[in-house]
């Protein structure tokens, strides 16, 4: 298991470095560059090449990526060159509510996602099962700014309970404004549950149909007491791989929601930073989104691995074997 | 008033019936053997008792009564699954919750049964205590403990429920003789009042442990108060004349097949195999006998090369092969067929049997054999011809045992390694697949290493292997069955 741990680590490791040049040299090869919107439109040739001097964007592309990786792991990820704010600083001041967002969104869809997946699961074929999957069938088929704008209609503009943006003071923590953070949340939850669902119902009907489920059926057991002891626990491991996928994937998918409810997150910064081919920036954030959804799924891992009776570290299990 | 009332019940899946118009009575403290050919619905029936059908089968007509309950109404089966009876399954091993300790789930019992929390911990020591099992094994995992000692704690469980009826499925198949032999001996003693109904294939278990037996055949119940003796005989495949076997010289003259040298190693690096030889020739049958542990599944995981040994060497057909199935050719991984114990886990649970066979056929023909057709093949293991259109689940432990023996003569092996595939067969069907077997060693020098508990079984070997602190050598006397007389003469590698 700690083998498993270090191995996985390790690739981990290996994968974020991948995957930071893709995403250096892919916002290098992008049309237009920082200078050509800091000198204006209205620039020539030999101001904009000024401007490249100064920004050091004369360099050679590896060159600069090498500088940029060794700033990184420093905690440096450059100025952005748009505000001249420090890209760490943003992130440091918007991460934090990010993670309030997909946090949330993510605890919800566990605990809907298990409740909806075990029912279906244990009801395969049934007419529990048929509703539960068209229903989120549909939900995977709508795409989610549709659903956020469908939430910001009915709940804000008609009903007005919510307040259709989520801007609150810098530095104001999310926690002090909780009523915007209810639709950009069950946006989130909404966009993230149709998946989850079916990868939980999928480990459930494949647990149902075990020996074990079969022999608990025949002590006796039945439902809540079925599904909490015996199949949940069964299917907790493949599940949790599941939700770390989708946990990983949620991050992505609140660079919409952030945008549309204008949520003062990583994944808003990201969409302007976009607009204003904003390199540094892009850069920065991107490196910061795809080392969380690394490390989510690599916690995914070792929990599944914890989670397995035959695959715990040894020493845990002896300590466990010493408790009265 | 009796025990247990089934009258005139009937269950059908889509395609056929299961069970025609059975009818039983148990009375309080009873104990009936239920016989009968592998596939016959004798699983169903016993399920039936506690109100309950695997998917896709449907009671038709016919009720059932547990002390006046009615098992398959929701408030019946409160009352009668788990409380009033219970069921010990085929494998108990994989029927325990893998995520729970032994304790979790003997304490689960009691509660059942209203056994109060604080009582639960001497309840528990009690039942372990009472099944001859330490205590300390409250704490372990099922995948920690043995296929005997998951039964015994299976056992436990339904007498902490307080059972009134236990339903045994096949108690002692897969067991080795002297495991099934405590087993006996605890149901005859530690049981007390409780009604049994036996299911077994096995007339010598269920005489010792029943008052009474009933038989079914094709779904419907006959008493078999006259003893029907023909199942209950031994395998009878025509055993080699004492003058016929062949010397140690003759079988090294033969073509050798498989050769393996000085195997060991074991599951997670422990040292179950120390020095193993073995030679197999053409046409040979070699039968490997050894108490519960002795590594006889292991040493057929190691040659069909799903699991790899620490050490020793292996030749196929002459020629020097790696260990690991993954790095032999096309050709030499498919002249080696293993049929597992387990056949549950080794077939694909969503492919239909005709499926996995027409696959397997596909692959013979890619290697240049021409396989039989997947009738000819469902005939040779004694398989309706429907059972092509079922899913593994949709067997019974019997057929699909024979299943998975199809599949793996299907692919055209010259090596055919058997772990235990008679084990949950009855007599009638065991001789069928030993005859196929012996057909096939005649017709196409299939050799086959038998791994068996049976000693009627290894007796229809050419050569008898003991598999002894991790070695292989000639059977014990007391262990050595009747048709092994050469066993000890003909050494053990032959090389």
């Amino acid at each position: 298991m700690i083998r498993f741990g270090l191995t996985r680590g390790v690739t981990a490791a290996a994968m974020m470095l991948l995957l930071s040049a893709v995403l250096f040299f892919s916002t290098e090869a992008l049309p237009g560059d920082a200078a050509g919107v800091v000198a204006g439109a209205d620039a020539t040739e030999s101001e904009r090449a000024e401007i490249r001097k100064r920004l050091g964007l004369d360099e050679p592309a590896v060159a600069r990526y090498v500088t940029w990786l060794g700033d990184a792991l420093t905690g440096d990820l450059g100025r952005s060159s748009a505000a001249g704010r420090p890209v760490a600083e943003v992130l440091a001041s918007r991460f934090g509510n990010s993670v309030v967002l997909v946090g949330l969104a993510v605890a919800g869809i566990a605990v809907l996602a298990t409740t909806f997946g075990l029912v279906a699961g244990l009801r395969a074929g049934r007419l529990g099962d048929r509703l539960l999957s068209s229903m989120t069938v549909t939900l995977i088929a709508l795409p989610e700014f549709l659903l956020a704008t469908g939430l910001v209609v009915a709940l804000a503009h008609q009903g007005g309970m919510f307040p259709a943006v989520s801007i609150f003071p810098p530095g104001d923590s999310p926690w002090q404004h909780p009523d915007m953070l209810v639709l950009p949340v069950t946006g989130l939850v909404l966009g993230g549950l149709g998946v989850a669902t079916r990868l939980v119902r999928a480990a459930v009907v494949s647990v149902a149909e075990s020996p074990a489920i079969e022999q608990a059926r025949l002590d006796g057991e039945s439902g809540v007491r079925l599904a909490w002891s015996y199949v949940l626990p069964a299917a907790a491991a493949p599940g949790i791989q599941g939700l770390a996928v989708m946990a990983a994937g949620l991050l992505g998918g609140s660079l919409v929601v952030e945008t549309l409810f204008n949520y003062p997150g990583v994944g808003s910064e990201l969409a302007r930073a976009v607009t204003y081919r904003d390199a540094a920036m892009v850069q920065g954030l991107g490196l910061a989104l795809a080392g969380s959804a690394l490390l989510i799924l690599f916690v995914g891992d070792l929990l599944a691995g914890l989670l397995n009776v035959r695959s715990r570290p040894a020493s845990w299990r002896r300590a466990e074997r010493g408790a009265p | 008033m009796n025990l247990v009332e089934v009258a005139s019940l009937s269950l059908s899946s889509a395609e056929r019936r299961v069970l025609s118009d059975c009818s039983l009575t148990i009375r309080p403290g009873e104990r009936v053997g239920l016989v009968g050919r592998s596939g016959s619905g004798k699983t169903a029936l016993a399920h039936a008792l506690l109100g309950y059908t695997r998917q896709g089968l449907a009671r038709v007509g016919g009720t059932v009564r547990v002390a006046g309950h009615d098992p398959f109404s929701p408030a019946g089966a409160r009352r009668v699954r788990g409380r009033l009876a219970a069921y010990l399954p085929q494998d108990c091993a994989s029927a325990l919750p893998a995520e729970h300790r032994v304790g979790w789930v003997l304490d689960r019992a009691a509660r059942r049964s209203g056994v109060a929390r604080a009582q639960l911990a001497s309840f528990r020591g009690n039942a372990l205590e009472r099944m001859g099992l330490p205590a300390d094994l409250a704490r372990a995992f099922p995948h920690q403990i043995s296929g005997g000692q998951a039964q015994r704690v299976a056992l436990a469980s339904a007498l902490a429920a307080g059972a009134e009826l236990l339903v045994l499925d096949e108690p002692t198949s897969g067991l080795d003789p002297s495991t099934t032999e405590d087993l006996i001996h605890l149901l005859r003693t530690a049981v007390g009042h409780a009604a049994m109904l036996v299911v077994s294939h096995d007339m010598d278990v269920v005489d010792r442990l029943t008052h009474r037996r009933i038989a079914m055949t094709h779904g419907g119940l006959t008493d078999a108060d006259v003893p029907d003796r023909s199942a209950a005989e031994g395998p009878s495949v025509p055993r080699r004349p004492v003058e016929e076997v062949l010397d140690a010289r003759a079988v090294e003259e033969r073509t050798c097949v498989l050769r393996a040298e000085g195997v060991r190693g074991g599951p997670g690096g422990e040292h179950v195999l120390r020095d193993v030889n073995l030679t197999l020739g053409a046409g040979e049958c070699v039968a490997v006998v050894g108490a519960s542990g002795a590594g006889k599944t292991t040493l057929a995981r190691v040659l069909a090369g799903t699991l790899e040994p620490s050490g020793g060497r292996l030749w196929l057909n002459g020629t020097p092969q790696p260990w690991s199935v993954a790095r032999r050719s096309a050709a030499d991984r498919l002249s080696v067929a293993h049929v597992d114990q387990d056949s549950r886990a080794a077939l694909n649970p969503r492919e239909t049997v005709g499926k996995a066979l027409e696959r397997a056929c596909r692959a013979a023909a890619r290697g240049g054999l021409t396989p039989p057709p997947v009738a000819e093949l469902l005939s040779a293991v004694a398989l309706p011809r429907s059972a092509a259109g079922r899913r593994p689940g949709e067997l019974s432990g019997g057929e699909r045992q024979r299943a998975n023996l199809a599949r793996a003569v299907a692919a055209g092996p010259r090596v055919l390694l058997c772990d235990e595939v008679t084990a949950s067969l009855d007599g009638a069907t065991e001789r069928e697949v030993l005859d196929m077997l012996a057909t096939l060693r005649e017709e196409r020098g299939l050799a086959v290493l038998l791994i068996t508990h049976s000693g009627a079984v290894a007796a229809t070997a050419d050569r008898c292997l003991a598999l002894v602190d991790g070695a292989l050598g000639p059977p014990a006397t007391h262990l050595r069955p009747s048709g092994c007389r050469r066993g000890a003469d003909q050494g053990v590698s032959g090389d």
